[in-house]
């Protein structure tokens, strides 16, 4: 499965205040400004594939269930999630240090072509986001023959 | 289960150096990885929280001590069975370890910890008159 990164949509006038880093400098807590590339915002995936599915496993601790939206389209898989109480907590206590924030996310995936898009099953257990993928058999185009004319 | 009956492992000190909590200067090791998990540490007036993102784990895994003013937290499991030669594979977090130097009015005696939906907390009182130097388990529920 081959990952796809998601762009942000360009804007037609890009501009060096455009990024988000004013806003990041005013409102996050400095610590995460200085280390801004090292605060984890995507969670971490785990592909396996068996005989019968492809399974993935997110690690996404701290999340509902809720939170989690899951779409199919094409032959992209996109997991995303959202989380509203990160705000509340951050006002009755300061960060002396932070390294991980899986408020807001995206990923997407690529499937390959033998799968069940109508069966896929997920599960959020333990701070994991389980997703099963069931293989189904792909037809092979049928084999071209030439028949000679008598 | 009460404290009494609480299993808990003996897991192996590792030779891993503890951080301050807020010491950004420390060696690259410390950093999190795909093996080691993530830790975002607050403060309240009236607590030190620390809370790792160490999902896929049971409470038993967790080994938490505190000796002389250093809280050493380690995990230990067995294998999940990903294969990484295999697979895309990010994250492991079956066998790690992290310490922290508590800041001088943090109550080591009175941490509690909890596993809840793939985060460890643990919450530390703060306290002028606290005692660091004897060494304590705290047990995860």
């Amino acid at each position: 499965m081959e990952n796809r990164a998601v762009d942000k949509p360009k804007t037609s006038w890009p501009s060096f205040f455009d990024n988000g880093w004013m806003d990041k400098f005013f409102n996050a807590p400095l610590d995460e400004f200085f280390n801004y590339g090292k605060v984890l915002n995507v969670p971490a995936v785990n592909v396996t594939e068996t005989e019968k599915d492809f399974r993935l496993s997110i690690a996404a601790p701290g999340l509902e269930k809720k939170d989690f939206k899951i779409d199919a389209y094409d032959d992209m898989l996109t997991i995303s999630a959202e989380h509203e109480k990160e705000q509340k907590e951050e006002k009755d206590g300061r960060f002396n240090r932070r390294e991980y924030n899986y408020s807001s996310w995206s990923r997407s995936f690529t499937l390959p072509e033998n799968c069940d898009f109508g069966k896929i099953d997920a599960e959020y257990k333990n701070g994991e986001l389980k997703i099963v993928i069931p293989k189904i058999e792909v037809k092979e185009p049928k084999k071209m023959k030439t028949i000679s004319v008598n | 289960m009460y404290p009494g009956t609480a299993s808990s492992k003996s897991i192996p000190a590792k030779s891993i150096k503890a951080m301050y909590f807020k010491d950004e200067l420390q060696s690259n090791n410390l950093k999190p990885s795909s093996s080691i998990p993530a830790v975002n540490i607050s403060k309240t007036a009236v607590k030190y929280v620390i809370v790792i993102a160490a999902p896929g784990l049971h409470r038993e895994d967790f080994c938490i001590e505190v000796n002389n003013a250093i809280i050493t937290i380690a995990a230990q499991k067995v294998a999940s069975g990903y294969d990484p030669a295999n697979d895309r594979c990010e994250y492991d977090y079956t066998d790690w370890a992290r310490a922290f130097t508590l800041p001088e009015d943090a109550d080591g005696l009175l941490t509690n910890a909890e596993y809840q939906n793939g985060e460890l907390v643990i919450q530390i009182p703060r306290n002028t008159l606290a005692d660091n130097v004897s060494q304590t388990t705290i047990y995860v529920y």
